[in-house]
């Protein structure tokens, strides 16, 4: 009897003596990832994903078995600071504490990009659920693919932006790195960015990387995934699970406008989507306090001219702008960038010019 | 090259053209195709890509200086045709001569030589200036290439009617300063050099 509760005693003393240091953090884990997967009961994945939904998507792709990508680099979080800061506002404190120069003095990065998740399905790129996603969270439509997730594609200024840009995209297209430079420099009117301030602007952009809780994965694939990592199964499977779970680029499709611009496209228009494009993209950059040459004080004005505009063959007209771009009228001003079939749609372009209608007497 | 020229100046005299000018930069959407999403292509080395960026950057700043110095030149030209102006009337007053215009000459003089060192840096910047891509071009990054060689059209026309108004001015203050041909020459080239330099930065900057 003594020695059963002497017993007990001790299994109690040993299982607590190694659970203080553990649950009081002086014990490190080895990797995060490794340290959840050595908690999760195996036949239970939606406790698995319960325990880990911030798990980062990069590192468990490299545990599973992928090399990390080129443009990773160890991050603090004073680099995120000053990465964020370059992002947010163009210019950021060097490391000795002086201020460094202005990025662009046309742009800032978040005029053209979000930094926030923009697509209820990271699996197709859908500029009509984009913009259902992003008036729910009060967030703009941009002309740019977000930072959200950035550093977990594969490839960057993709298909027609060889276009705009001719061969300078081939090496941004393989190198995030080359396309920020390439988006700083010439996408933003900007300079050229030193090496700390891509290193700050990366280090950003991990900040935002995908986790697991991101990816819409079913029990199934959460189920390969798990048995990967706990049990050895199938890395490369569960490497394409994760992979198959948001695009590895986004497709950019330059699209023309109509050829008969009085008569538009033959879509249905629908008024009220309009409205929220004009509100959640065209009053980003040209309402108060947009980076935007033209600004639209007067609104009912503007969109009564721009309804008259249309059917111009110059930058005036709203499909012209929209669908070219303009090109900066002097060094540094801001132009309008345009915006591929990815990131507004030919239905979106009807129901815009809809909406600008509705001014019109 | 002298085709080029030869259509702006059709161009400029108001010619039809077979298409659209503005049009000329945009991309060519009935050859698309479709490019990888995987970046499998070859492409320029890193080096390379750096080097071209830097380049085009150094043409960025040379073009914010050319920018500069080109609207100084457009506003000193206007300034000194708006005083050389007030001192042609003066002067035909007959109670007023060169010598109690001198101050008002000297300004004239002043505003000339200025406008004329700021549009040389600004030509010179020019010439220097390293050239956008064929891509850049015609893809609308940069200046269409009609906005652009009218542009060098009445640079080269406002360098004929400047060096003209010069001529005829020193001409007019150290020959003979009454003679009506050399003034009448002298203003014409003069409000021809002004009008000229500012419709070349117009056609620029807005087309």
């Amino acid at each position: 009897m003594i020695s059963q509760r002497l017993t007990g005693w001790c299994v109690a003393g040993v299982t607590l003596l190694l659970l203080v240091p553990a649950l009081s953090g002086g014990v490190p884990p080895a990797s995060p990832i490794a340290d959840r997967a050595a908690t999760e009961r195996p036949d239970a994945p939606s406790a698995r994903l319960a325990m880990a939904p911030d798990l980062p998507i990069a590192d468990l792709l490299t545990t599973l078995g992928e090399p990390r990508p080129d443009h990773w680099l160890p991050r603090t979080p004073e680099l995120v600071a000053r990465g964020e800061r370059l992002v947010h506002e163009g210019v950021a404190t060097r490391a000795d504490g002086r201020r460094g120069r202005q990025l662009s003095g046309a742009f800032r990065c978040v005029h053209c990009h979000n930094v926030q998740r923009e697509d209820p399905d990271l699996r197709v790129s859908d500029p009509e659920a984009r913009l259902d996603y992003a008036q729910a969270r009060d967030l703009p439509l941009l002309p740019a693919t977000t930072f959200y997730g950035m550093v977990n594609r594969v490839s960057w200024f993709n298909e027609d932006y060889e276009r705009k840009y001719g061969e300078l995209v081939q090496p941004a297209r393989r190198s995030l790195r080359n396309a920020v430079l390439l988006c700083a420099s010439e996408c933003s009117q900007g300079r050229l960015v030193e090496d700390w301030e891509l290193d700050a602007i990366l280090a950003y952009m991990w900040s935002l990387e995908l986790r697991l809780a991101d990816l819409d994965l079913s029990e199934e694939e959460l189920e390969v995934v798990g048995d990967a990592l706990n049990r050895g199964g199938d890395g490369e499977q569960a490497r394409a699970v994760l992979r198959a779970g948001f695009l590895p680029a986004s497709p950019a499709t330059l699209v023309p406008p109509p050829s008969d611009r009085r008569a538009g496209r033959p879509l249905a228009p629908r008024a009220d989507k309009g409205k929220a494009v004009w509100e959640a993209s065209c009053l980003h950059c040209h309402g108060p306090g947009g980076p935007g040459q033209v600004r639209f004080q007067d609104l009912p004005r503007a969109r009564r001219r721009l309804w008259r505009d249309r059917v111009r063959h110059d930058r005036r007209s709203p499909y012209h702008a929209v669908r070219y771009g303009t090109r900066p009228y002097g060094v540094p001003v801001a132009y309008m960038p345009f915006y591929t079939s990815e990131r507004l749609s030919e239905q979106m372009m009807v129901d815009l010019l809809a909406f600008l209608a509705g001014e019109t007497p | 090259m002298i085709r080029r020229a030869a259509l702006c100046l059709l161009l400029l005299m108001g010619a039809p053209t077979a298409a659209p000018a503005l049009d000329d930069h945009l991309p060519r959407y009935g050859q698309s195709t479709r490019f990888e999403l995987t970046p499998s292509d070859p492409s320029l080395d890193d080096e390379v890509f750096l080097d071209r960026l830097q380049v085009l950057d150094r043409r960025r700043k040379m073009l914010a200086a050319h920018q500069v110095l080109a609207w100084t030149a457009a506003f000193t030209s206007l300034a000194s045709v708006t005083v050389g102006t007030i001192n042609r009337v003066a002067l035909a007053s007959p109670e007023i001569g060169r010598t109690e215009l001198a101050p008002s000459l000297g300004l004239h003089r002043v505003l000339v030589g200025t406008a004329y060192g700021t549009y040389w840096a600004a030509f010179s910047l020019a010439w220097g200036m390293p050239s956008p891509s064929g891509h850049l071009v015609d893809k609308g990054v940069s200046r269409s290439r009609t906005s652009r060689d009218i542009h060098i059209v009445l640079s080269i026309v406002h360098n004929v009617t400047m060096a003209t108004a010069f001529v005829t001015g020193l001409l007019q203050a150290n020959v003979d300063p009454t003679s009506d041909p050399l003034i009448a020459m002298h203003v014409a080239s003069g409000v021809s050099s002004a009008a000229l330099i500012l419709t070349g930065a117009i056609v620029v900057a807005r087309f």
